[in-house]
């Protein structure tokens, strides 16, 4: 009968099917907002090298924790800051010497239209009516947004101008749909964006803001920890890091670090 | 409570949105409920039920993704709007305003356009032969015959502007005192792992919600019960 050998060879290629991948598994990630675009990136250039596969889930690193706690199946967390990470080892959910740092954070100040002087005082002026940085609360890059303004001693100056999105990406939204004057985003938002013509960017001193280090962990509860190493160690190659300076990002000084 | 100024804006924002829609609204429902035999008059007022019913079903970013480049400065509403007040639109209570009218127009307007479509034309009629003129019958007539429905059209006006979230998330800037409502804070306490400020505000809303709904429900059923 030829449904009987349709039966059999469907079966058949089933069972070829799942034997064949029987050796290669996902790995889960939860990535930072920002990050995301530079983790699709190495997660394509890793799958080239490797018989897994990668599964990128985004979200405010405080979401992402807070799916973590609550047992969301993923095998390795890149945070947007430390505390979500320490946090996670402090209370058993990640394993403390996996946590290290995997990229720096760097802002810039973007204007939507240039004038002649163009640099953080350009805040102050009149014509700079919406300014938006991320929610200093929320945001590690709000944060530092924040403590750079007061740094300028700017803060106290233009904090009535101020609008505050929950992430450096919504920031950058805002700047794109040209609905603010000026923002404090992240360099790496800017990479792939492409941000108005006559807009400009201003690059600013690292060591005006305190340090925006985005640390990854790998959890407790993985199942495939092995794995989870392995890209943490692709992440740590020459041309990963290579990458991930390209995208907007400094890189860490030393690998692991102290806790 | 740090949260009060949030408390406090979300019912002035629930409050100037639900007026303005009560007024704007009056009439278009009226418009909606009267039916008329002309065909071309029927299609039109499909689609316009089509458009008021839209914001049901679309989701928030998208609503909070055509405001926000309708109020940017370079749009035409954005632009002239900082004309006229010297401010922006964008991220202003103004913006939130705005938004919030699109975005409960369907729960104002729905129950208004039910309760006048349930009036009928003899009443109407009624009314007209005993000498009264337009405005009498709004007022005599129309408008007692419909209070329950207006105040339904009211309050679940009212109540979903409390609940807003998506629009305010995209539109607002989480300014304080401006446009940090009640579940802009609510989502900042629980990002920031401040579950214990999260549940007291949480529980003020659902308390509160729950009370107006249980409000309008009641007025509703003891209507059934006297008819």
């Amino acid at each position: 009968m030829p449904s009987k050998k349709l039966i059999c060879f469907i079966l058949l290629s089933l069972t070829i099917a799942l034997t064949n991948n029987v050796n290669a598994k996902t790995i889960r990630i939860a990535v930072a907002s920002n990050f995301v675009e530079t983790a699709r990136q190495l997660s394509r250039s890793f799958e080239e090298t490797s018989e897994h596969s990668i599964q990128i889930s985004s979200g405010s690193s405080g979401k992402l924790y807070l799916q973590i706690v609550n047992g969301a199946p993923f095998d390795l967390f890149l945070s947007a800051d430390s505390d979500k990470p320490n946090e996670l080892v402090k209370n058993g959910f990640a394993i403390a010497d996996s946590q290290q740092i995997y990229a720096v954070g760097k802002l810039v100040l973007w204007l939507k239209h240039c004038s002649t002087q163009n640099n953080l005082k350009t805040l102050s002026n009149s014509r700079i009516k919406k300014i938006a940085i991320a929610n200093p609360k929320l945001a590690p890059y709000g944060f530092a947004s924040k403590k750079l303004l007061e740094h300028h001693q700017l803060w106290e100056i233009v904090s009535k101008k101020l609008i505050y999105p929950e992430n450096i990406a919504q920031v950058a939204q805002y700047a794109k749909l040209g609905v603010i004057d000026a923002a404090l985003i992240a360099e790496s938002n800017v990479k792939h964006l492409g941000l108005g013509k006559e807009s400009c960017l201003i690059e600013l001193q690292t060591g005006d803001y305190p340090a925006i280090n985005q640390q990854l962990v790998i959890l407790t509860k993985s199942e495939n920890k092995r794995l989870a190493k392995d890209f943490v160690r692709f992440l740590a190659s020459k041309n990963a890091q290579i990458l991930i300076k390209n995208m907007g990002y400094l890189l860490p000084n030393s690998a692991r670090i102290a806790q | 409570m740090s949260d009060f100024p949030a408390i406090l804006l979300t019912l002035k924002l629930a409050l100037t949105t639900s007026a303005i829609l009560m007024i704007l609204g009056i009439p278009l429902a009226w418009w909606l409920a009267r039916k008329s035999n002309n065909s071309f008059a029927n299609n039109s007022k499909s689609f316009i039920e089509a458009i008021v019913a839209l914001p049901l079903v679309l989701p928030p970013t998208v609503l909070g993704f055509y405001l926000l480049i309708l109020f940017s400065p370079d749009g035409w509403l954005g632009a002239s709007w900082i004309k006229i007040t010297g401010s922006t639109l964008a991220f202003s209570f103004s913006g939130l305003v705005i938004g919030s009218l699109v975005y409960s127009l369907p729960f104002v307007i729905q129950p208004m356009q039910a309760t006048f479509s349930s009036i009928s034309e003899e009443i109407l009629e009624m009314g007209q032969s005993l000498g009264l003129n337009k405005w009498q019958r709004i007022i005599r007539v129309i408008l007692p015959l419909s209070k329950t429905g207006l105040i339904s059209a009211f309050s679940l006006g009212f109540a979903h502007t409390l609940g807003e979230f998506g629009v305010v998330l995209m539109i607002g800037g989480n300014i304080p005192n401006e446009t940090r409502v009640v579940s802009i804070a609510i989502y900042d306490h629980v990002e920031t792992l401040q579950f214990q400020n999260a549940h007291q505000l949480s529980i003020v809303l659902i308390v509160f919600s729950l009370a107006l709904l249980t409000l309008l429900y009641r007025s509703k059923n003891n209507r059934v019960g006297f008819s």
